[in-house]
Order: C-alpha cells, then structure tokens, then sequence
C-alpha cells in the first residue's frame, strides 16, 4: 500500500497548487503582485523516504517562490503573472489530480476484490 | 512527449496571438497620430513569429529529436509601407507644401487581422480542451 | 496486447500418466499465474510511481500497465477459487 501513500502525498500538493494558481490568477491584474510557484518534484521528495515528516503539516509547510518577471520583464504596473501559462497549468494540475484519483480508487478497487474473493 | 508539451505548445500558441492582438489594437489607437516621439508619424508595427522548442528535454538528444514546436513572437517590426499624405495646409503638422503624413494603418487590414487574431486563439484553446479531453478518456481505462 | 499473456500451460497436461515426471500439477499452475501476476503488479507500480513523481508523462503506459495487473489478478483468483471447488469436489467423493 506504499504506493497508496505516495500517492496520497501528491494529491495534498496538487490541492495546495491549485489554489496557489488560482490565486495568480485571480491577481492577474494586480499592480506589484509576482506571480507564485512551487516546486512540485522538490515538495514530494521532502514528504516521503528518509524525510518524511519532516516538512511542517498544512499550507505553511510549503515553499512557495516569487516568479520576478516572465521572459526577463516584469510588466509596467510591477505585476508578472502569465495568464496563458496558468490557465495551461491550473488544467494540468486539475488533470493530473484526476489520475491520481482514480489510481488510488483502483488500487483500493483491486483490495477489496481481494477481501471479497477471499471469503471464499 | 506527454500530453503536458501540447499544452505548452497551445499556451505559446495563446500567448503569441495575445500579443498580435495587443499591436493590433496599438496600430488601431493610432490611425490618426502624425506626431511621434522618434518624430513624424506612427509608422504601423507588425509581429513576426517564430517556431521554438517549447519541451522541457533540453537534452542534447532530446533537442535532435524534436519535431513539433511551439511559437513566439520574435520581435515587433515597423512596416515600411509609405505613408499616406494628405493635402492639408492648416494642420500643425503640415509640412512645407501643405501635406501632412498620416500614418501607415489601414483600417480594415487591422480588423481582418484582428479576426484572424481571434480565430487563431481560439484554435489553440480548442486544442487544449481536446487534449484535456483525451487525458481523461485514458483514464477511464482503468474504471 | 495479446491474450496469450494471460494463459497458462494447458489443463491437458496435468492429465498425463503418473509416472511421469514432468507431470504439472494444480498447485504448480497456479504458482505459475500468481508469479506473472506479481511481475505484472510490480510493473504497475512502477509506473505509477512514475507517473506520480511526474518522471513520466505518459498517462496510456500507465493505464495500461495497471489494467494488465488488475485483469491477471482477477484471472488468477478465479482460477484459485476454480482450484479449490475441484479440490473440495474430489474430497467429497465417497470412495
């Protein structure tokens, strides 16, 4: 059920994510505002293996960084957040929770078709 | 390549035409201006694209094999289209004879341009809304 | 995907004459379908875990890979259960 567990770590990053796009999103117009990122691969490596547990629980264990200024400018009003890069990333990220989803649920499908047939 | 290239390959696609969009509407604003800050009138911008590698395998190997890429615009032209002259001798911008050099904007070459603009962006958010699409029919393999 | 991956050595052969060594037993093929079975899932999780840690984005390898596994281990279940009914059968037969 290891993999149940990874698994399930992914889906809490993913659902932090959306609202960290989200929130760029909804600040797309915003004057001074930077648009914000989490490095997904470096987040799942801190909460599982050797490391696990060591990442504080909830939204304040993540790290989140500051986009300074797409293709090196920010625009004039100071904010840089690329509305097409985080519509294209919200719908992965949606997507991809997605997946994750239904392989937890066929993982969990597969066991109690085990328990099931083992009465037998 | 996963289905993630395409859709970066659609958002180059969205944002290029964005910025078509943008100089259009700047060409448009100016269809009147004789004045500019470089001196004399608006001369109409033009966007050129250009094809780039969007993926993220920036491997050697991974660069030799690619074979669909995305777009960006490469830089903002001035067109070298003459300007129109108009005889007017009480503009404050006429010159010795009497003619003021009005900008280069056609009208309506703006607003076909702007169509195609829009019919482009469109196209490429079709594009990911089928590749959503798509993503989530491969999932329903393993309901 | 061929069905072949799937089957296992032929019922025909369990019937072979005791003496003979090579004979394959019921226990022997269902060994054999929980060994494919367990390759088959271990496949499956590594390509899960590609896909979670985002290695690989390719979401069809990884569909398919589970499916295989699920479809093999329902397949081996219910060869057991099939086992085991023609095993409790012949016991229940009065000699």
């Amino acid at each position: 059920m290891q993999i149940v567990d990874l698994i399930g770590r992914a889906l809490s990053i993913r659902a932090f994510y959306h609202k960290v796009v989200s929130g760029n999103i909804a600040n797309a117009q915003t004057p001074g505002y930077r648009e914000k990122e989490i490095d997904f691969r470096r987040e799942l490596d801190r909460r599982t293996g050797t490391e696990a547990g060591l990442a504080p629980s909830g939204d304040a264990g993540y790290t989140v960084t500051e986009n300074p200024g797409h293709d090196g400018l920010a625009r004039l009003d100071g904010n840089t957040v690329n509305l097409e890069d985080q519509t294209v990333k919200l719908t992965e990220n949606q997507l991809m929770y997605q997946a994750l989803v239904q392989m937890a649920s066929k993982r969990f499908a597969m066991m109690k078709y085990l328990i099931g047939e083992g009465k037998r | 390549m996963g289905a993630f290239d395409i859709f970066k390959i659609s958002a180059s696609g969205m944002k290029a035409q964005r910025k078509r969009m943008e100089i259009v509407a700047s060409n448009l604003a100016n269809v009147q201006t004789t004045s500019t800050e470089e001196g004399g009138a608006y001369r109409k911008k033009d966007v050129v694209f250009k094809a780039i590698d969007v993926s993220d395998d920036k491997t050697f190997s991974g660069t030799l094999s690619k074979k669909v890429e995305g777009v960006e615009v490469e830089s903002v032209k001035e067109s070298d289209k003459p300007f129109q002259m108009v005889y007017n001798p009480s503009h404050p911008d006429a010159n010795s004879e009497g003619y003021v050099t009005f900008p280069n904007v056609n009208l309506m070459e703006e607003m076909t341009d702007m169509t195609a603009a829009t019919r482009a962006y469109e196209a490429n958010v079709n594009v990911l809304n089928t590749t959503k699409d798509m993503f989530l029919k491969t999932l329903e393999l393993i309901k | 995907m061929k069905v072949e991956n799937f089957t296992l050595p032929s019922f025909g052969e369990v019937q072979k004459p005791a003496n003979e060594k090579t004979r394959t037993s019921f226990g022997d093929v269902l060994k054999d379908s929980i060994k494919k079975v367990v390759e088959l899932e271990k496949e499956a999780d590594n390509e899960v875990e590609k896909l979670v840690k985002m290695e690989n984005t390719d979401v069809q390898t990884t569909m398919i890979a589970i499916e295989k596994a699920d479809l093999s281990f329902q397949m081996m279940m219910q060869i057991r259960n099939k086992i085991i009914s023609a095993y409790e059968e012949i016991m229940r037969m009065q000699v």
